[in-house]
């Protein structure tokens, strides 16, 4: 039975490191997609149809497999919740 | 999760060309304040205030995932929001308000109550799920 227990708080503290390797991929994306958008959203009232565009592309490709991360982050902070409901990232 | 609330202005704004839902940037904020529902732009100086202990706290994007219409109901998909403490709480909070932060004047676009209020502790996190299936937001 503690070895049951035991391999469950390893499992726990692998999706900790996951959720930690996901929050590095995640800030490496914005880290360059979000200059581009907040260059866009200071001129965005002075900004072409085609300009607008063409800086929609640009966020769009930086940001590529950004929401599949967003959502396996949030699957891992779901399955790490403890009975009160909140998350820890960091072993008990 | 719990229900959207619109915020009124939002329908308005979206006839009038101040949201594009697919590609502006959407952020989603925490607040103890109860937001109403005829608030118009982000105002986190006053009316949306952050909440009192903001370590690690800044509102943060939502990624679009799909933006799209099937059989004339438009769904808004968008990534699940994380937030967690860092160096110290956050708190309290009830409220996630999500805004257009590319739109000129911040316009809001709705909120969620969470019923009671939250403080995390240093490390622990808070997820505002974002339903895939339903998505976050539709329209008829």
């Amino acid at each position: 039975m503690s070895d049951i227990k035991a391999q469950l708080e390893q499992m726990k503290n692998l999706q900790r490191a996951r959720f930690h390797e996901l929050d590095t991929q995640r800030n490496a994306i914005l880290a360059v997609s979000g200059p581009i958008r907040a260059e866009r959203d200071a001129n965005i009232d002075d900004l072409t149809p085609r300009q607008r565009a063409e800086y929609d592309a640009r966020i769009k490709e930086a940001e590529q497999g950004l929401y599949e991360i967003e959502v396996e982050r949030g699957e891992l902070a779901r399955a790490l919740r403890g009975p009160d409901g909140k998350t820890r990232l960091r072993p008990a | 999760m719990v229900s959207f609330n619109k915020f009124d202005s939002f329908v308005e704004a979206l006839a009038e060309k101040v949201h594009n839902l697919q590609s502006d940037t959407l952020r989603v904020a925490l607040t103890n304040t109860p937001p109403s529902s005829a608030d118009t732009g982000f105002l986190p100086g006053s009316s949306h205030p952050p909440p009192a202990s903001a370590s690690g706290y800044s509102p943060t994007q939502s990624t679009q995932s799909s933006s799209a219409q099937a059989g004339g109901t438009y769904k808004l998909v968008s990534g699940d929001v994380i937030f967690t403490a860092s160096g110290g709480q956050i708190g309290p909070f009830r409220y996630a308000i999500m805004l257009n932060d590319t739109a000129t004047n911040d316009e809001l676009i709705g909120w969620w109550d969470y019923g009671s209020s939250i403080t995390l502790e240093d490390g622990e996190t808070f997820t505002f799920d974002a339903d895939a299936i339903n998505g976050i937001l539709q329209l008829t």
